[in-house]
């Protein structure tokens, strides 16, 4: 008995020191079986490209088919020649207008449907839908509504004014436009997060502020805004690279028009690279974005962290 | 609890109704505008008054007698089932590996993969063009099936349920004798529901919609071109005139219009609780 008991626990503790070695080799071999596949995937397909790209992006079109090493030459293009560095702006504008407009909204919408009221559900359903859409079928619908000759909205115009507009013809009405689309698509994302942000704030912070006497836009300003600051970085920052994502609008609607004035980085980049064929330029271009994007998603990631530490 | 008046009920009630009539103005405005005359639609104002149902039936006939549709459904669903396929696969077998198995270098291999998240789509596009046409696979419909077969996000989102779900499982079936695989798929891969109809409901609605990528790569082949991408195209052929050709027909587009938010407006209401958990699960505390 005595003597089995010992044969068992010599055993025991031999099993303890060698089985870890022998496991640890099985346990790398699976998950390197199923990670190394992935990660040679990913090698191919997401940081191979990162180099060509850099890689061509040191070239610049010399005729036909011809490129020629150049240096930074497109990068300083890009910088000092209006028709580059003007797609920043434009995208800025896009990024500015639809982003102030969504927060103040969004807010607007949140605070509305996190209220006292019946339908909370009914109302969260109905400024999502659009989020689920396709941006290119509603970009042309839009199309349809501004036609000259035959769109609902001149007719509406006409019915007021007497005149029609040349929509496509202006600028200032084609960035409208734009920013009416995206702001219209992405107001539900922005409703839910706020909504989600809302109903983490603390019953106590507000019962506090309003023993203390706040209440209305003082309570709003003091209390709700500063506990949803992360939330609305957040929401700011997506937004953010949402602007440099509008694509299908100004293919679809504007084309660019009027005289390129509504181009963005994307439309230039698709012309340059699957049109005209400047594959030199239109790296160096995806580079600037590449990196834009890049800090922008790593200090996203950072307060998306931060935000659900809130929630 | 504060008391509200019954004003302040209604002021909010008539605030998000007007809003609501905004945000389904442009789902409204597709649908009616089905039940137009090609010559009707221009006098359309503010929304189509129809004109009457046999129109209706009429535009879809005409959609419809468009064969090139079916293909590209078929392509598109075939796509759905491909990437449902691939996605479910790489996130289970990923997220389970980093949950539940100590291998030398996970930390370098989970930073590794997670690092593809910071990489921009957008900015890709063109040194993929310069890559795929080089392997002959633009216009190619293979192009179609070879992007995008992990997701660094479905991965980890993956990654946190399992962790949540504890080791008793794992060393009750090797106890029995289980392989990996096992595992994996028999264990694990049920209780992971919740997750992978998030994963699916997002693929569904990605490839449904899908544009800017097959529009770029298989610009030069319509014969293979997504729903996404070929409802666009339809709708344009129905928007410009062509010169010395016929006049613009806009209640055939309202059609496409409507035969592409069908789907995803379906699945969405099927399954709302998933969306709103997709889109806040960013984070599930580990």
């Amino acid at each position: 008995m005595r003597k089995e008991r010992d044969y068992n626990s010599l055993y025991q503790s031999q099993a303890v020191c060698r089985k870890p070695s022998k496991r640890k080799v099985r346990e790398t071999l699976k998950g390197w079986g199923v990670i190394g596949p992935i990660i040679i995937y990913f090698a191919i397909f997401g940081l191979y490209p990162v180099g060509v790209m850099i890689y061509n992006s040191f070239f610049a079109k010399a005729g036909f088919f011809k490129y020629e090493f150049t240096g930074f030459s497109n990068y300083l293009e890009f910088f000092s020649d209006p028709e580059y560095y003007v797609l920043l702006l434009n995208t800025l504008l896009i990024a500015v207008f639809t982003i102030g407009l969504s927060l103040v909204l969004g807010m607007l919408v949140a605070l509305l449907i996190t209220g006292p009221i019946r339908g909370k559900g009914a109302y969260r359903t109905i400024y999502y839908v659009p989020v689920i859409i396709s941006m290119a079928v509603v970009s042309q619908i839009v199309r349809v509504w501004l036609d000259y000759n035959h769109g609902a909205f001149n007719n509406i115009v006409e019915l007021i004014s007497g005149k029609r507009i040349e929509w496509t013809e202006s600028t200032f009405w084609m960035y409208f436009w734009i920013i009416v689309i995206c702001i219209w698509k992405g107001l539900g994302a922005t409703v839910i997060l706020f909504v989600a942000g809302l109903t983490g704030i603390p019953q106590e912070i507000h019962e506090a502020a309003e023993v203390d006497g706040a209440a209305g836009a003082v309570k709003f300003f003091k209390i709700t805004l500063p506990q949803l600051r992360h939330m609305l970085v957040f929401v700011m920052i997506t937004s953010i690279i949402g602007a440099f994502n509008v694509f299908e609008p100004v293919q679809l609607i504007s084309g660019g028009g009027p005289d390129e004035t509504t181009e963005v980085i994307l439309f230039k980049i698709y012309n340059e690279a699957f049109q005209n064929g400047d594959r030199g330029m239109a790296s160096a271009i995806s580079v600037i974005v590449f990196i834009i994007l890049m800090v922008l998603t790593i200090l996203n990631m950072k307060f998306g962290e931060e935000k659900q530490e809130k929630l | 609890m504060k008391v509200v008046g019954k004003g302040t009920k209604t002021l909010y009630h008539v605030l998000l109704i007007f809003g609501s009539i905004i945000m389904l103005y442009p789902f409204a405005f597709a649908f009616l505008g089905m039940f137009m005359s090609q010559e009707g639609f221009y006098e359309v104002s503010f929304l189509p008054i129809p004109e009457g149902f046999k129109y209706c039936v009429d535009n879809i006939a005409k959609i419809l007698r468009r064969t090139e549709i079916y293909p590209s459904i078929a392509l598109t669903l075939g796509r759905f089932v491909w990437y449902a396929f691939i996605l479910s696969f790489t996130s289970v077998l990923g997220g389970y590996v980093f949950a539940k198995v100590n291998f030398a270098g996970k930390n370098i291999a989970f930073y590794l993969l997670m690092s593809s998240m910071m990489i921009p789509g957008v900015a890709l596009l063109t040194p993929q063009y310069l890559m795929f046409r080089k392997w002959s696979l633009v216009d190619n419909p293979l192009v179609l099936f070879i992007t995008g077969c992990f997701s660094a996000y479905n991965i980890f989102l993956v990654r946190q349920t399992i962790a949540g779900l504890g080791d008793e499982y794992k060393e009750a079936a090797e106890i029995d004798g289980a392989g990996f695989i096992t595992i994996v798929f028999r264990i694990y891969f049920p209780m992971l529901k919740p997750v992978l109809a998030v994963i699916l409901i997002q693929t569904f609605i990605g490839q449904w919609n899908d544009y800017l990528f097959p529009d770029i790569f298989m610009a030069g082949n319509t014969s293979w071109l997504p729903i996404g991408v070929l409802s666009v195209r339809i709708q344009s052929d129905y928007m410009y005139q062509v010169s010395g050709g016929g006049l613009v027909n806009y209640p055939l587009a309202m059609v496409m219009s409507v035969f592409m938010m069908i789907p995803p407006v379906i699945i969405y209401i099927i399954f709302q609780k998933n969306f709103v958990e997709g889109l806040t699960a960013g984070g599930v505390k580990s």
